[in-house]
Order: C-alpha cells, then structure tokens, then sequence
C-alpha cells in the first residue's frame, strides 16, 4: 500500500538506500573528475575524493543488488507538509533575521514550526512563538551578547 | 608529575567556580535531556556547541562531557518507572527496573541505578587518568602512516561494534570522509565541491552538519504518525536499598564497570554497547534463584555501571589520540576545535588544566548527579508529561540561532535544513548517522596522513606499512572486518542488540 499524503510505502528499502548512496558517489566522483589527480608520490586534489567515490559507487551497488532479494516491506514516513514545515522553518530565521530583526524571526521560526504539530489551536501556537521569541532574545541578545539587532532594519524607518 | 599529583592539579581546574556551576549545568541538562525521550545527548552537545563560544576551553568541555554521562543517569529514571528507555544505552535496564517498579520496587531499583552508576563512575575516572598518560605519550611518536592507520582502524572498528548493517555504515564512512573534505584544498588551494559559494572555502560547517543530522531529523523522526501507547508511571517506594541489596548489585556493578571501561575505549564502543553487553554478561553469570526479565537486581545494577564507565572511558581516545569513536566523541572533538584546540597527544601536554580538569570533573559531575537523581527524582518524573509539541520548536529555533550565529550566513542555515532531510532519508533507509560524523570528522586528517605518508616515501604504498604500529593497526581493522562478517559472529552481534526488543 502506498499512500504518501498520510505517509505510507512499501518498497525493497535496501535497493533504494545503494541507489541513493550510489546517486551521491555518482555526484562527488564527477566532479571530482575535474580535479587534477596527480600521482601516488605528489597527490593531486582530485586523488583522494576520486578513490572514495569509486569505493563509495561499489559500497552503494553491492547494498542494492543484495536489497532486490530482499522482500518489499511497508514504511511508515512523516507527512511531506509537517516535513516542509520543519524544514522551512530554519530557513525562514536566516532570510528574516538581517530586515526584521532576532524577536520576529524568532517568532516566525517557532511558529512555522509549531504548524507541524496536529491539533493545536492557532492560538497556543501563537503564544507558544511568542513566549519562545522573548526567552530566546533575552537568553542569546541581551544575556549572551550577539551581535544581532532586536529589531532589524523595517523598524528603522 | 604521577597519578594522584595531576588528579590534585585537575581538582583544582575542576573546583574553580565557574567549572563547578557549568559541570552542575551539564549533569542537569544531561539528566533533562536524558528523562525526555525524543531528546538525544548528541542532537543536544549540537545545539550547545555555538553557546561554547564565550566559554573557556575547559569550561566547554567539562559542561558537554556532563551532559554525555548526565544523560545516562536521567536516561534510567524513565526506563525504571516508565519503561521508556531515555537513552539508547537505557534500553536493557527498562527490561529488569521496570520489572522490579511493577513489583512495588521503584526505589530501589532507582537506588540500584545510581548508586551502580556512581560506583562506575568513580572507578571509570581513575581508569581515564591512568590510561590517559600512557597512550598520550604513545601517540607523540606517531609519524603520519601511523595515523593514517589508527584513523582507519578507529573507523573500522567504529562500525564494527556498532549496531547496523556493515556494508552500510561503511558506505555511512566514506559519504562522511567525502562531505569532510569539502572545502579548500590545503596543498593547492583548489576549492573542491564548493561550486564557487565563499562561506564553504573552510568546508561545512561543523555545527550544521551535526544538527541537521541529529537535531532535525529527530524531530523528524517524532513527527512520524505512531500509535505509540501511553505510558503510566510507576509509585515510588522507599528508596534506601538495604544492606543485602547492596550485597547483590556490588558484584555486578564492579563487573558492569570493567566490561564497560574497556568497551568504551575501543571505537563504537561507548555506553550503548557496554550496558547491552554487560547485561548479556549477567544473565550467563547468574545462577540459581535470579530470573533475568522478572525484575532481577543483577540486570540494573550490571549495565547502569556498565554504560557510565562506558561513556566515561570513550573519553580515552578522543583525549589522547584525537581520534572519536562515537557520536559524541565526535562532538567532543568539534568543541575542541572551536576553541581553536587541534585535539591530539598535544592537548595534555599544552593544555593540562583542561585535559585533567575534565577528568576530575568527571567524578565531582558524578557526586551531583548522585544527589540530583535520588532525592529529586520525582521531579524528573514530572517533566515526562512536557508535550512534544511544545518542546521541538523550541528545538528549531534554538538550532536556528545556533548554526547562523557561528558565521551568520544563510548558507549555513540551508546545509542545517539540507542535511536535516539527508539524515532523516539515512535514518528511514536503515543508515546510521554516527558513521557519517565519525567520516566527516576524520576525513580531512585521513587524506592529510596519506598524502603527507606518501609524500615522504615518494610514492612507494609500502611505507603505510612499514612500522610494527601502522601493521598491527591495519590488520586488526581487517581482522575485525572478517571476523564480523563470518556467519556466527554476524548472529552473535544481532542477538546483542536485540535483546531489549525481546
């Protein structure tokens, strides 16, 4: 059964894991072709990361052919929109940080985190933002000293 | 300077003011973390490396080393009253403590727990300092082939011992050595793998690799539908164990302690092994009316020392030989070189308030933890009822500050994201994220060794061979490589590690 709004999947987990190991030596190895290989007494920057992609390739396709024998099993995986909702959520800190300031990045930060939590009230995660934004501030701005605005540069006008 | 005079002089480190309130931080912190499942010592040293910033060297040091063994006691309390094993490295007392909680005998299988635990620790921190000297000076006369070789045998032998599919954690290891070596290469200064973005000329940050993978894909990982059932905790009776309790854990607990001090020197090793092993240990030992999984004394007393001293003498190799053998080590040895410390044989000869400091820490961390855990292990007990869903964005937004705090750039924070998922995919594919770490810690002093090895023999592979160290050193990673392999072992190896989940 695969079902991927509410998080389900079957499949042969070990021939994905070698091709998605193999997909990275793949990666690495091609543009480490680039580099200048050198030879064994004068290395050059491209030995090193070649030899490892190559092994790494090996490693990755010897996980896959040995997962084709290996039965399908079902996989439970967290909801893609609650993963965007974490991942976002750092982001939006570094973007906001510089123009709003540490206290309304912080909020944001928080609050599109808590909007991957089921079954909050909009409310408690308003609260729950607010009051992490003022403890942070306090804690790494005016405790710790970093060197960040409060409030950033749309407060400045 | 002989044993007794430096553990005076790292006394006198350990003792300062500000030493003491940060080791009392950390055991609180680590007892926190511990208690709370969901919530890692190594996601949580991530988080708290950029605070280490302001701090001094030894200060750091001994407040992260304190959450590391800190976690190990509050990981016990849930496992005990709960049956919710904190901590990896907790997963087999829950199979005996909470037996024995449902049997109306909470407290003195708390007791049992940490009086085990302090006994270990007390024991573990004389082992560190005597063991520490020695292999130290060892280390000094390490020429780069004998490096090259103990790097590759800390990393063989790292996946070794540890859970997990073999194949796997290999590739974990060389994915990580390649993600080390991002960055400007030191002999030509070619920017490899950089795609032209300035803030990866240094390579990537240390603090964003290790809290997207731990930090962010443990959230990740909570985040997943489950229908876990709720828990109910356990009354607390007295807590004085008596004087023919303490006759029964005493045997167990010293074994616990030397099986786990020498298992956490070896790389891999660490807590989580010593208190599986140690509890396999105890059930082949014990005979006559003891009944292993009915509540025995023997299988809290036995694996609570064993993964205290365990965690403590991981310590052992990243002091004296900068080489991490686990997850947190590895976190370790990023602390150090924030503070501009190159970790290494060096380190207790130019810094030795630090390196004893944080040895006797150890054991005044240990005395905290002692009071911190008994009397107010109701309180602990409370905490479990923080809902997650308070709890992980404050987790987001701390990494946040963390990672952009070291460099404030952007970049930084997209690798935090970008290797958040990547750790989450390993997770969900059955990989390890402690390989990856150990690789990307040691990959640029892997091919530095190499180069410089075979720079100096121009060009002849022999010369990595060429001294009894270096040989000794590869043929026992191969050595530990086949014997893994063979069918037996691969079964024994299973069977360890899956005795909590029976």
């Amino acid at each position: 059964m695969t079902d991927l709004a509410s998080g389900t999947i079957t499949i042969k987990k070990d021939v994905v894991a070698g091709v998605f190991i193999a997909a990275f030596a793949i990666g690495f190895g091609a543009i480490a072709w680039n580099y200048s290989f050198g030879n064994v007494s004068q290395m050059g920057p491209g030995f090193f990361p070649l030899i490892l992609s190559a092994v790494l390739g090996c490693l990755g396709l010897a996980v896959a052919v040995r997962g084709i024998f290996s039965s399908a099993e079902q996989m439970t995986f967290v909801a893609p929109i609650r993963l965007l909702f974490v991942l976002a959520s750092p982001l939006l800190f570094g973007v906001l940080v510089r123009p709003a300031g540490f206290l309304l990045a912080v909020t944001a930060t928080a609050f599109v985190g808590t909007l991957a939590a089921p079954g909050m009230r909009i409310l408690t995660r308003l609260i729950v933002s607010g009051v992490l934004a003022v403890l942070a501030t306090a804690v790494f701005i005016w405790g710790l000293g970093l060197p960040l605005a409060a409030f950033g540069r749309w407060f400045t006008l | 300077m002989d044993l007794v005079t430096n553990l005076m002089f790292g006394l006198q480190t350990a003792l300062s003011v500000d030493n003491l309130f940060y080791c009392f931080l950390g055991c609180l912190l680590g007892t926190l973390i511990g208690v709370l499942p969901g919530v890692g010592p190594t996601a949580t040293i991530a988080l708290l490396l950029p605070l280490t910033f302001g701090l001094d060297a030894s200060t750091s040091l001994i407040m992260l080393a304190g959450i590391y063994y800190g976690a190990q006691y509050g990981g016990s309390t849930t496992a005990i009253l709960v049956n919710l094993p904190g901590e990896a490295a907790s997963a087999v007392t829950a199979i005996d403590g909470y037996e024995m909680a449902r049997k109306g005998h909470a407290g003195i299988a708390l007791a049992t727990a940490a009086l085990s635990s302090f006994i270990a620790g007390t024991i573990a921190t004389v082992v560190v300092a005597a063991f520490a000297m020695p292999l130290g000076e060892m280390a000094l006369k390490f020429g780069p082939p004998e490096y090259f070789a103990l790097i590759v045998f800390g990393l063989i032998l790292s996946v070794t011992l540890a859970n997990g599919q073999l194949i796997k954690a290999i590739a974990m290891i060389v994915l990580g050595l390649l993600f080390g070596i991002v960055g400007a290469d030191v002999y030509t200064g070619l920017e490899r793998f950089t795609f032209g973005v300035p803030d990866l000329y240094d390579g990537i940050s240390f603090v964003a690799f290790a809290t997207g993978l731990y930090g962010l894909s443990e959230i990740l990982r909570n985040l997943e539908p489950s229908d876990a059932p709720s828990h109910s905790v356990r009354r607390i009776s007295r807590l004085m164990p008596s004087l023919a309790d303490i006759k029964r854990m005493i045997m167990p607990a010293l074994r616990g302690t030397g099986l786990g001090s020498i298992l956490g020197v070896l790389p891999g090793g660490g807590a989580t092994l010593s208190s599986f092993a140690s509890y396999a240990l105890e059930k082949k030992l014990s005979k006559g009316p003891v009944r292993f999984g009915e509540g025995a004394m023997e299988g809290v007393a036995g694996p609570e020392a064993a993964n205290n001293a365990g965690a403590q003498t991981s310590f052992i190799p990243m002091l004296t030989l900068g080489i991490p053998g686990n997850g947190v080590m590895a976190m370790m040895v990023g602390a150090l070189m924030i503070q501009g410390i190159q970790p290494g044989p060096s380190v207790m000869t130019n810094n030795p308030a630090l390196f004893w400091g944080l040895i006797a820490s150890m054991w005044i961390g240990n005395l905290m933890l002692l009071i911190l855990n008994l009397p107010l292990v109701g309180l602990w007990v409370k905490l479990l009822s923080t809902p997650y869903n308070m709890m992980f964005p404050a987790i987001l937004v701390f990494s946040a500050i963390g990672v952009y705090s070291i460099n404030m750039s952007l970049i930084d924070i997209s690798l935090l994201s970008g290797f958040g998922i990547l750790g989450y995919i390993l997770f969900k594919l059955d990989c390890e994220p402690a390989p990856l770490l150990l690789g990307f810690i040691l990959g640029p002093m892997l091919e530095d060794n190499l180069r410089r090895s075979l720079i100096f023999s121009r060009g002849d592979w022999s010369a990595l061979v060429s001294s009894p160290i270096s040989v000794t050193l590869l043929g026992m990673a191969a050595l530990a490589l086949i014997v893994v392999s063979t069918p037996g072992v691969r079964r024994i190896r299973a069977a360890t590690f899956a005795e909590a989940e029976d």
